[in-house]
């Protein structure tokens, strides 16, 4: 038996990272397309010896000898960039928009937008406007809430921050607070 | 929450990256100086022909080199690896969420339990879309996953309050102390067609 407390930090360490399964398994079925092909056509060809010259025909119709240096440095260049993109996702952290906790009894995931949405309605009831005029994003430490007034009605930003951060600290999640109120307001 | 190798989901991007990474910058070389693959490939050439000596007779097929026969196989064995790869992810879900064994015989509380107790109480609250309960295996450890999706407009304080609560409940039904991860998600494409009700 493991102990509550390790479980907790195991899961939701995964569970704020990502797992990178979907990348992976889209990366071997790939690959498996791929080597199931050389397979198959590799046996074929052992045993019947025509089929090498035949594929060779093909592939000089297909890629005439004067444009395969193009043909080459092109599927070099696509090559290269999912050699990025792969690279970039084996090694990279892959944090998700999540924060964790736990409490006395229950470890607690939230959603970062779950909170942007709690905070964007918070705001928009605090200052007495409409919610479609709040916007609010989630950073790692900071939430951002950008506010376009009414038309002549001053928004009162210290409030706005205060019911901002009073979201967040109701859940046990601690955020610094910044308001932007747009210059120009619309009307509602 | 499943049980997922996920250093080898990484370690499987990493090699397929490295692999075209050497290969998209071995094609873009040679493409632009294709004097330069020109040892190479009698090097190539060279080597197929020393490897392809040795070769067996097979009854209806001729002579077949033995290199190309032990490639084939190198490649069939990649192939099975990788269909076992891909067939493995996602592993970890329990069928039940607690398994309790006593003198004279053993209880066992199935996943669909804590589905009605935990599930079914949030989703009857008007400020929760929905809610659904996963059981896993962690560790070695039955645990439960609650993730609620909550209205439009609701307070999450009072939502995870109402969490707690029906924890606390699940606690004293069960008997027995199970991790429990409550998750307030996002709400996702399927919740978009759920009647919304805005609460205050």
């Amino acid at each position: 038996m493991t102990s509550e407390r390790t479980i907790y930090r195991r899961v939701l360490r995964r569970e704020t990272h990502s797992s990178r399964t979907s990348a992976a398994v889209v990366a071997a079925s790939v690959a498996i397309a791929i080597l199931a092909a050389g397979v198959i056509g590799g046996v074929w060809g052992l045993l019947d010896p025509r089929v090498a010259g035949e594929a060779r025909v093909w592939f000089d119709e297909a890629i005439p000898v004067g444009n395969r240096a193009a043909a080459s440095v092109a599927a070099g260049v696509i090559a290269l960039l999912l050699a990025l993109v792969l690279i970039a996702l084996a090694v990279g952290p892959g944090r998700r928009a999540r924060r964790a906790r736990t409490t006395e009894r229950v470890a607690l995931l939230v959603d970062d937008g779950v909170l942007a949405d709690a905070v964007a309605d918070a705001v928009a009831l605090r200052c007495g406007i409409d919610r479609r005029q709040v916007a609010t994003t989630l950073g790692r430490s900071s939430v951002t809430v950008r506010i376009t007034p009414t038309s002549g009605i001053r928004v009162d930003d210290d409030a706005a921050a205060a019911a901002a951060s009073s979201t967040m600290t109701a859940l046990g999640f601690t955020a610094t607070p910044r308001v932007r109120v747009e210059s120009g307001g619309v009307v509602a | 929450m499943n049980a997922t190798n996920r250093v080898l989901n990484r370690a499987v991007l990493l090699v397929f990256g490295v692999v075209m990474l050497v290969a998209g910058a071995t094609a873009i070389t040679f493409g632009l100086q294709p004097e330069w693959a020109e040892p190479w490939g009698t090097r190539a050439a060279e080597v197929a022909s020393t490897l392809g000596e040795p070769a067996i007779e097979v009854t209806g097929a001729g002579t077949i080199p033995v290199a190309a026969l032990a490639t084939l196989a190198a490649a069939a064995l990649a192939l099975v690896l990788l269909v076992v790869f891909v067939f493995t992810r996602g592993r970890g879900r329990a069928k039940s969420v607690l398994r309790a064994d006593v003198a004279g015989g053993r209880t066992v509380v199935d996943r669909n339990v804590a589905e009605a107790v935990l599930a079914a109480t949030l989703a009857e609250r008007s400020d929760v879309l929905s809610a659904r309960t996963g059981a896993y295996l962690v560790r070695g450890t039955r645990a439960v996953e609650l993730a609620v999706t909550v209205q439009r407009g609701a307070s999450l304080d009072r939502v995870l309050a109402a969490a707690e609560a029906v924890v606390d409940e699940w606690d004293a039904l069960l008997g027995a102390r199970v991790p429990i991860l409550v998750h307030l998600a996002d709400r996702n494409w399927r919740d978009a067609l759920r009647h919304r009700t805005r609460v205050r």
